[in-house]
């Protein structure tokens, strides 16, 4: 059965730093089984979440005002947060599923079939992957019948494989699923019902196709389309992202072909990786792994989840040794190196920023690589140079961990940046970041290849950031490079076939004759 | 390795207490050497992840050969003679790294096999308040990842320059300690509130289920523990 909410001049302070999260949070919505919640970071989505599920008394320190309404008595509610390993307690799937005991052992293994894990009852949750936790840890909230389900940015750490079968999984959920998620065209085509957010309030709702007519938050492919009108002159698009690919198709021939932009060549070898393999224990993850980077050239690793992308970095940042195959920087042999030894060539920027962050302030924390061997001078000026850079050079007195989540991953990267490595590596570096940032994100790595010619090798399951900064893709299956090539030779077929559906903004392009490949929705806008 | 699963976890936890006291009380250096072996044959079957083991076996590894050099140093200064001393020395030194080995051996199994819903349910039965059943069970379970972010945090600060050889000096643990309670206090945080949304608080959930295979391992490992403190064996 779906859910009535009713939200009332709903208010949330925060205790610490007494700042307003939501305000005056008001919101109706009849009977609906699919919401989801859209906004940038920052907006007070998990904070209303949190209110929703009636968790935020244990949740959240601060003092809330207002009423929240589900209208139905002895309501469940289960929340799924963005890590699942923090949220499982047992060794087995059964037996986290089963966990809190109030559940059958049918509704159990019914559960487990709805989420699409029947027959992994008996599997070790450490031998599962990403994904399927996520789905252990929706079974054992549908096992006990939750009234609603939400789900915290689920699709952060899911390639395009998992997270359209996330999707698929949480269409055939019954009860209400809120949903709170970035990627506006999956959700778009998934809920009955979208809740914009900005700076902790409720700025609109409705039915995607309404909402996202007359909102600037829109998806890709429809600011595309609006653009692409505007441009030409032509009627406005329609508002429905499955009619947009009709349209598309209709201007075919009519429109001139867009003028690709101009990409530098590369400059000298800066990284040579030579039929690498790599594992753990008697497992293997890479092999036969070759490639060249340049100088001032982006090259983008495409993978789906388990394909050795990380592992692929760990080596080349030497935190794991190889089994087989070299790792050359600038032609010298840099193989089985530790990444101490490696500390000033190659720069590492992990996934999860608050894995490093320790100091008390941010320009601390960005000074720690360089604390030997430079005066306090030069510290300080490179120190200031890179936050600037970074775009967060006015928050250098701030505690890093009082930063919203897109400024510490440009803290991260500033802080490996000032110790001026040729070779950067990122791994996901477009996880969590909402539209704002994932542009900043874009300059900062074109800035960095084009103006200071370094060479960055990125990790990333994000096809359309990818075909936005990268000069060369690499597609990774099963620890195997099956496809290096130019962007400018990159067909889309290339790109399906290893999983990868191609991004809705690329295909209009691809379908409207503006482009013969597939480019990002950033740089289709540009050529524009 | 079958039979540990099939026993219900509070008869594991009986028997793994048991076999200590056996391993620590008995006079002879038979039953310690017998549980070690017993111990270490059941571990290797159940085939666990050499990163798991590594750091356990590491430590006492490179324990080892220190703390026979230091028996075979005492008995030597005790008795006077290197031909005394060395053998009583390897002897009692071998017999204490014994006993060491059964107890890493009976606490990797025993974490590795427990399934925390029943033993909470067990230790529910035995009187315990939930909060301190509770408490003790998920510790179990928090420690082996607190060690893989441990070990995530390391290679982190690795990559900024930090030396490992380095990351124990005092001044350098901040890069380690701080990460590691930023992310466990989130980690805990969320598991606390996922128990509240799971109903983990609710009372008389919990059912054990103890059947004559538990009971009669347990009053084996009961008898044992009674023998080896009485000084029989």
């Amino acid at each position: 059965m779906s859910l009535r909410i009713e939200v009332r001049k709903l208010d949330f302070t925060a205790g610490d730093t007494g700042e307003k999260v939501l305000s005056d949070v008001s919101l109706e919505l009849g009977p609906v089984r699919r919401i989801a919640i859209v906004g940038p970071s920052g907006s007070g989505k998990t904070t209303f979440c949190y209110h929703l599920a009636g968790i935020h008394p244990w949740a959240l320190v601060g003092r809330s005002r207002g009423s929240v309404s589900l209208w139905k008595e002895d309501l469940r509610v289960g929340m799924v947060f963005q890590n699942p390993e923090n949220q499982m307690f047992c060794p087995t799937v059964l037996d986290e599923v089963s966990f809190g005991g109030s559940s059958g052992r049918e509704s159990v293994l019914r559960a487990l079939a709805a989420v699409g894990l029947e027959g992994y009852e008996g599997r070790e949750i450490s031998s599962l992957s990403f994904g399927q936790k996520q789905r252990v840890v929706i079974a054992a909230f549908l096992a006990t019948g939750p009234d609603l389900l939400i789900l915290d940015e689920p699709t952060n750490n899911l390639d395009p494989v998992a997270a359209g079968g996330l999707f698929e999984v949480l269409s055939e959920v019954e009860g209400t699923v809120i949903v709170v998620e970035h990627d506006l065209e999956r959700v778009a085509g998934w809920a009955d019902v979208v809740v914009e957010m900005d700076r902790g309030k409720v700025i609109g709702w409705g039915r995607p196709e309404e909402l996202f007519a007359r909102s600037s938050c829109r998806p890709r492919a429809m600011a595309f389309a609006d653009a692409l009108a505007c441009k030409y002159g032509l009627e406005p698009p329609p508002r429905s992202l499955p009619s947009l690919q009709g349209w598309a198709e209709g201007l075919r021939g009519r429109l001139r072909p867009l003028s690709p932009l101009p990409r530098p060549s590369p400059g000298a070898e800066l990284l040579r990786v030579e039929e690498l393999e790599a594992g753990y224990l008697d497992a293997p993850v890479l092999s036969d792994v070759s490639f060249v980077l340049r100088e001032g050239e982006i090259v983008a690793v495409l993978g789906l989840n388990g394909a050795g992308k990380t592992t692929l970095l760990k080596c080349i940042a030497g935190v794991l040794r190889p089994r087989r195959g070299r790792v050359l920087l600038r032609g010298e042999d840099a193989t089985g190196r530790p990444p101490e030894d490696l500390f000033g060539a190659v720069g590492l920027v992990f996934q999860n920023p608050d894995y490093q962050i320790f100091e008390a302030t941010v320009e601390a924390e960005c000074a720690f690589c360089l604390r030997d061997g430079l005066s306090p001078g030069e510290r300080k000026r490179r120190v200031g140079r890179w936050l600037e850079l970074m775009g967060i050079g006015h928050l250098r007195d701030r505690h890093p961990l009082s930063l919203s989540y897109g400024e510490k991953r440009r803290l991260t990267l500033a802080s490996i940046l000032v110790a001026e490595p040729e070779v950067i590596l990122l791994d996901e570096p477009t996880t969590a970041l909402d539209e704002g940032n994932l542009s900043c994100l874009r300059d900062i790595l074109l800035l960095l290849a084009r103006r200071y010619g370094k060479g960055l090798l990125i990790t990333t399951h994000d096809l359309d950031f990818a075909l936005d900064v990268a000069d060369r893709l690499i597609i990774l299956e099963e620890g195997k490079v099956v496809k290096d090539k130019a962007l400018e030779e990159v067909r889309a077929e290339d790109l399906t076939r290893a999983g990868f559906p191609l991004p809705l903004s690329a295909d209009l392009a691809l379908k409207a004759g503006l482009v013969e490949r597939p480019l990002g929705f950033r740089s289709l806008v540009e050529m524009l | 390795m079958g039979i540990f699963r099939k026993f219900n976890p509070l008869t594991n936890l009986v028997l793994f207490i048991g076999l200590s006291v056996v391993t620590f009380f008995s006079r002879s250096p038979w039953p310690p050497v017998a549980v070690l072996v017993g111990l270490t044959g059941a571990t290797a079957a159940m085939r666990p992840r050499t990163g798991a083991m590594k750091w356990p076996l590491f430590s006492f590894l490179i324990g080892a050969p220190v703390t026979l050099c230091i028996f075979v140093l005492s008995y030597w200064a005790e008795e006077g003679r290197l031909a005394v001393g060395l053998p009583l020395g390897l002897k009692e030194g071998g017999l204490f790294l014994s006993r060491i080995g059964a107890l890493i051996m009976a606490n990797v199994l025993f974490v590795r096999l427990t399934d925390l819903r029943s033993l909470i349910a067990s230790l529910r039965a035995l009187g315990l308040p939930l909060g301190v059943a509770f408490l003790l069970t998920a510790a179990l379970r928090f420690l082996p990842l607190a060690f893989e972010e441990a070990r995530r945090v390391v290679e982190v600060q690795r990559c900024r320059g930090l030396r490992r050889n380095r990351i124990l000096w005092p001044p350098n643990m901040l890069p380690l300690i701080v990460p590691l309670i930023v992310i466990n206090a989130q980690r805990a945080h969320e598991m606390a509130l996922t128990l509240q949304m799971r109903g983990i608080g609710d009372r008389g959930k919990f059912r054990p289920i103890l059947r004559p295979m538990d009971w009669m391992a347990m009053a084996t490992a009961v008898a044992g523990a009674i023998l080896a403190f009485g000084g029989v064996i």
